[in-house]
């Protein structure tokens, strides 16, 4: 893990209070309601963030990122990886 | 521990030996330390890429996956790769 202490600890808490750049700030904007709500998502939000500058190929690191993230999340928590033994 | 049994890297027959190690071939080299957090490096059985070890090609694809996605020739930074796993973590309240 690369990043400082504080942003990762702003990530975790309330992203939006994070210090980040405009193309940042848009990136986690997508990554956030795609995790909350993924249907909410539209093509204004795809817009958004290529006028901060990312170009499809990006758009759609970003997106597989973050599904492979919420993918991984639920393997973990749903097959107990991690927990110490619990009744 | 993982709920289901697991198969860890040292117990691993040939098929699954392959797939743990094609798993992160992909990866790129920066983040093998990182991806610790990931696979403990003894082989024990309480890791989210064992967890995966009773279907070996999903081990293998899955976790290709996430190293083609980390490839330093896509457009994101390596500091970007870990903001959106800092936030979707985060958001899901993994535990693990």
């Amino acid at each position: 893990m690369t990043l400082d202490k504080d942003l990762a600890n702003a990530l975790r808490s309330d992203y939006t209070k994070a210090d980040l750049s405009g193309a940042d700030r848009a990136m986690l904007d997508y990554v956030a309601q795609l995790t909350r709500d993924a249907t909410r998502v539209t093509p204004a939000d795809l817009d958004h963030l290529r006028q901060v500058g990312f170009d499809d190929q990006a758009i759609l690191q970003i997106n597989l990122i973050a599904s492979w993230f919420n993918y991984i999340n639920r393997v973990a928590d749903g097959l107990g990886v991690g927990r110490t033994a619990v009744s | 521990m993982t709920w289901i049994k697991t198969i860890p890297p040292n117990e691993a027959d040939e098929t699954l030996r392959s797939c743990y190690e094609a798993a992160f071939a992909l990866t790129p080299r920066e983040y093998r330390q990182p991806v610790e957090a990931l696979q403990r490096r003894e082989g024990g059985s309480d890791s989210i890429v064992t967890s995966h070890s009773l279907i070996p090609e999903a081990l293998r694809h899955a976790f290709a996956t996430f190293g083609v996605l980390m490839s330093p020739d896509l457009p994101l930074t390596r500091r970007q790769h870990e903001m959106i796993a800092t936030l979707v973590s985060a958001h899901n309240r993994c535990f693990y």
